[in-house]
């Protein structure tokens, strides 16, 4: 069926039609060419022709010089095509497109040098920290933290220092044991955190946007805490001391809560408060990644138990459940889904501290709105997000998906008092990066009753 | 506002008459007008092999490249009149016969000359290492997709040795050699690729050797080569088996690119995306599943002496089935890695827009071949991991030269190459199979899209006074035997201006690749006016043949006096 056999008569016949427009230049420009194929056995094929010798004697060795006189003599088609009447039709549009162009080629250039920077040539102090046990994190730290940056140290373990420090100044320092034996695990360990400037608007879902206080909260945890790993149901409990304390936001620019006439009412604003906490939780994963897309359910329930010690006149307990589950349409598009609901009940004294409140907003419920927007006793949260994917990295190993969010809830003093007029709805849409089955990168513009809202992450939300 | 509206609709009203005139005219230049082929400037023999001074190494940064191509490129091409008209430049290096010369790029071999097929077999192969004595390892690798390192053996000559992934016995290191063996016998020029086995006993390890890891380079120890061995399947007798990468002679330049010229190399002339042997490279890589056909696998080499730049296509372990370190899927050879269209069309659908791969079902044919398309291949569609600014702007004669570059392959040449991968009985037998099924999907779709007439002749004789012209050709879709004879006719027209000549004829089509032409002309033709003029004759011949919408091929011929009559001069598909 394939029997090709050609003529080597073609490229006879190609050579003599040179000579009808340009009679005898080429031809001698072909010789010349060839010398210096002669000058370089190695490089001589068996399609070239044998005239070789020829043009050496005729015109003698060809230098990089005399190379350049040849070259300019050459009449051979044009290095790129010339300008024609098509040209000037797509005028307008290279005009019009020039600058997006030049945007692209900015972004391409900058993320080349981005990653050139990136590519380390030798190792360096970076790599002898890593190698040290001297871990860097980025992250956050509780609400409106903005970016944090800091470094584990694990050298020695099971003890581990961890400290971290945000742009707005808050921090957290952690220092302890961990005996991580998989897949149990205890640790004991003493953190100091300070969230530098979290808001609050108020108790209830009917709070003003407007109504924006401040404050800093520093709390301190030595804790004890024991997990266990049966199957898919993992067992945490944990005991330890917190100490509470409140104190003037950052921002001085800003409504302190100290100054509102919330004050005098809220309990924890001006306290001090110390608690002898218990904590127990389970949680039934039932999750799996498939390829590139997390699938299945879960599951977990936890209740806290808070009592008031060196002082403090406050007991109160805390139950909460979430559940989770990825319905998937294909292997490229799912349905998430979330749901949250959480109680917390005073036992006596002066009950739960408003900084202890149920929060509803952002994360923890609605995204378009801010962390901790709606505080109450009770908070019912649906969140709900239609993923799919538009980018699949060569390998698989990552890959970039969308998704439309759609998420409502409500506070209240408990979930009898909750009405369906006071669900606050968030619509909208993001982008999350996924990277070896974990959530590298996210970012979403949400709309709610407050107005838009940009979210930056670098972990998932659920 | 009565008054700006009445502005803004004369605004409107101009743009699109402007709009409508200009694509108007665009069309009519890109449809209508053909360059004069006898009396164009010829491309010459080894032009870019004079002697130059060495130009600078090279590294583009790859990031850049990629993301300027998958975006930039690609709102460059998309939003292009030029392309919505269909007049896309033609290729700037080719012949008055549709064809290029020998150069520093592509020589012709198997296309020009039927290579036995121990030729394509052996490829450019001279000696592979020598296994049976000492391996010195002279660096490595464990970044990127392939770890393996760089060996020199006894007789002092350095390879890079790399490995198949686990699991995958052969899988790279066969598609490697043998894409390798029919790209060189394509034309294109390629390193020594050799299969090899060696005793890893055998390896010792240079003291100054370093490796090349994720965040930077280091000494090189023991371990490091257990690592890289620990990466692969070694044989049943201990033995460890590789593809051997032997050093191109020269001093590497860094990569070419596939747009643009090498501004300090004088011999680099034609932009590189007008060049014939670099669209057509697309056809090659359909062909083969190259989807990694890039900058990154391409290398430039200075030839000293003479002194000139070579150009060498490396690295085919992702071709065929094989994606290097695990078998093809469906996605590649169907859409870009950044493929920006694509990634809108999700986007903006919510996920629901498909190219077709997403719900393919595969499994891989063998674990030494991978999984690539067979059935299902189409030629038009496919599409290789990154955008390539020459294979995106190549025309139906770039696909038609590269075409007969496919066609041009045997059965038997197939085979020939496979078995230099040194594959399983089983698995060669399949390989060859495929590669047989997709050439000839290849050699379908592109030798319908034009008339696919070679080596054009004529003569003239005269027989009671009245002069005939035999005008001869090879049809090649009858010589691969796309379609019989009994289903092709030829529609012709012969124009000569200089003797106000025109007849148009019809002839079905004979048994045989060689086909004649009789058109019986009403007086011979005079020499008359002819070169004051610049004049010359044409047949335009279009082969009609069920599901083929090609266009005309043209046949340029000038008038020589009487003896020898019409000599032809061009050929444009």
């Amino acid at each position: 069926m394939w029997k090709t056999a050609k003529p080597s008569g073609k490229y006879c016949k190609n050579r003599k039609a040179k000579t009808i427009s340009h009679p005898g230049r080429t031809a001698i420009a072909t010789l010349l060419v060839l010398v210096p194929l002669v000058l370089n056995p190695s490089s001589s094929h068996a399609q070239e022709p044998d005239t070789g010798a020829a043009a050496q004697d005729s015109a003698g060795p060809v230098t990089p010089d005399s190379a350049e006189a040849i070259r300019a003599g050459f009449d051979r088609p044009p290095s790129k095509p010339r300008f024609d009447a098509v040209d000037a039709v797509e005028l307008p549009f290279r005009i019009v497109f020039y600058p997006l162009r030049l945007l692209g080629k900015g972004t391409a250039k900058l993320a080349g040098a981005i990653t050139n920077i990136s590519q380390p040539r030798e190792y360096g102090l970076f790599d002898r920290f890593v190698e040290a046990g001297v871990r860097p994190r980025f992250g956050s730290i509780g609400p409106r933290s903005s970016i944090a940056a800091g470094a584990l140290v694990d050298r020695f373990s099971p003890f581990f220092f961890e400290s971290m420090i945000s742009i707005r100044g808050s921090q957290r320092h952690r220092v302890g044991l961990d005996f991580d034996v998989f897949p149990n695990r205890f640790t004991a360990s003493y953190t100091f955190q300070r969230e530098a400037e979290p808001h609050f608007w108020g108790i209830g879902p009917h709070t003003r946007l407007e109504d924006r206080v401040d404050y800093r909260w520093d709390h301190q945890l030595a804790a004890a805490l024991g997990s266990a790993r049966v199957s898919d149901v993992t067992l945490v409990g944990g005991i330890g001391y917190q100490d509470n304390r409140v104190a003037r936001g950052f921002d001085g620019a800003r409504t302190d809560i100290q100054d509102s006439q919330l004050a005098d009412t809220l309990y924890g604003v001006n306290e001090r408060a110390k608690y002898a906490v218990a904590n127990a939780s389970a949680t039934f994963d039932k999750t799996y990644n498939r390829g590139l897309q997390r699938r299945g359910y879960y599951l977990e329930v936890a209740a806290d138990l808070f009592r008031g010690v060196d002082g403090t006149d406050s007991d109160f307990h805390r139950f909460r459940g979430v559940v989770t589950g990825y319905v998937p349409a294909n292997p490229r598009q799912a349905l998430a889904l979330r749901g949250i609901a959480e109680m917390n009940r005073s036992d006596g004294g002066r009950g739960v501290p408003f900084t202890h409140l149920a929060a509803f907003g952002d994360e923890a419920g609605g995204r378009a709105y801010r962390d901790g927007r709606f505080r109450d006793q009770a908070v019912l949260a649906l969140m709900s997000e239609w993923r799919y994917e538009v980018w699949r990295e060569l390998h698989e190993r990552g890959r970039v998906e969308s998704f439309l969010l759609l998420d409502t809830g409500t506070v209240g003093e408990r979930f009898a008092d909750m009405r369906l007029r006071h669900l606050a709805w968030s619509f909208g849409f993001g982008m999350r990066v996924v990277w070896e089955g974990q959530v590298r990168w996210l970012a979403y513009l949400a709309f709610g009753k407050d107005g838009g809202r940009l979210d930056i992450n670098f972990s998932s939300v659920f | 506002m009565g008054i700006r509206t009445d502005r803004s609709y004369r605004s409107l009203r101009a743009i699109t008459l402007y709009g409508t005139a200009m694509l108007a005219l665009a069309a009519s230049v890109g449809c209508s007008s053909r360059p004069a082929v006898p009396f164009r400037p010829e491309p010459i023999d080894y032009a870019d092999t004079l002697p130059s001074p060495q130009p600078a190494e090279t590294e583009p940064r790859e990031v850049e490249r990629l993301l300027e191509a998958s975006v930039g490129g690609e709102i460059a091409r998309v939003f292009s009149p030029r392309r919505w008209v269909g007049a896309q430049h033609e290729a700037l290096n080719v012949t008055r016969f549709d064809d290029v010369v020998n150069s520093a790029w592509f020589e012709h071999r198997n296309g020009d000359r039927r290579m036995s097929p121990e030729e394509v077999g052996r490829g450019p192969t001279t000696a592979g290492p020598d296994t049976s004595r000492t391996l010195t390892v002279i660096g490595g690798k464990s970044a990127g997709v392939t770890p393996g390192f760089t060996v020199r053996d006894a007789n002092g000559t350095t390879f890079l040795f790399k490995f198949d992934p686990k699991g995958n016995p052969q899988l790279s290191s066969a598609a490697g050699v043998i894409s390798n063996r029919l790209v060189y016998a394509a034309g294109y020029h390629t390193p020594e690729d050799y299969i090899v086995v060696f005793d890893s006993a055998r390896l010792e390890l240079h003291p100054e050797a370093e490796i090349d890891t994720d965040v930077g380079e280091r000494p090189m120890t023991e371990a490091d080569i257990r690592v890289v061995l620990s990466g692969t399947d070694a044989l049943p007798d201990g033995r460890f088996l590789a593809l051997a990468s032997k050093f191109v002679p020269g001093t590497p330049l860094g990569p070419f690119l596939f747009s643009g010229v090498r501004e300090d190399d004088p011999n680099d002339h034609y932009h590189h995306e007008h060049r014939r042997e670099l669209r057509g490279l697309y056809v090659i890589s359909s062909w083969l599943n190259h989807i990694d056909m890039r900058f990154a696998n391409s290398l430039d080499v200075f030839i000293d002496p003479p002194g000139y730049v070579r150009h060498y296509l490396i690295d085919f372990a992702a071709t065929l089935g094989s994606g290097t370190t695990r078998s093809h899927n469906p996605r590649e050879g169907l859409e870009y890695n950044y493929d920006l269209w694509a990634t809108m069309g999700r986007l903006v659908t919510f996920g629901f827009f498909e190219k077709g791969w997403e719900e393919a079902e595969y499994e891989q044919f063998h674990p030494s071949i991978g999984w690539l398309q067979v059935e299902e291949f189409r030629p038009d569609k496919w599409r290789g991991n990154w955008p390539n600014a020459a294979f995106n702007n190549r025309t139906v004669r770039d696909g038609y030269w590269g075409a007969k570059l496919v066609g041009s392959f045997s059965d038997e040449q197939i085979a020939a190459a496979v078995a230099a991968g040194q594959l399983p009985a089983r698995a060669a037998a399949i390989l060859t199979g495929i590669l047989a099924t997709r050439r000839d999907k290849v050699v379908e779709y592109w030798y319908a899209k034009v008339t696919p007439i070679e080596r054009p002749a004529a003569s003239l004789r005269t027989e009671d006074g009245r002069p005939t012209l035999a005008v001869s050709f090879d049809d090649l879709g009858l010589e691969a035997g796309v379609w019989p004879p009994g289903e092709t006719r030829f529609l012709w027209r012969f124009e000569d201006p200089a003797s106000l000549t025109l007849v148009r004829g019809e002839r079905a089509a004979r048994p045989g690749r060689r086909q004649t032409l009789q058109l019986e002309l009403r007086e011979p033709p005079t020499l008359e006016r002819r070169f004051a003029e610049r004049e010359f004759t044409t047949l335009r011949v279009r082969a009609i043949r069920p599901g083929a919408a090609n266009r005309e091929a043209i046949i340029y011929m000038i008038w020589r006096g009487t003896e020898p009559g019409y000599e032809v001069v061009g050929l444009e598909h």
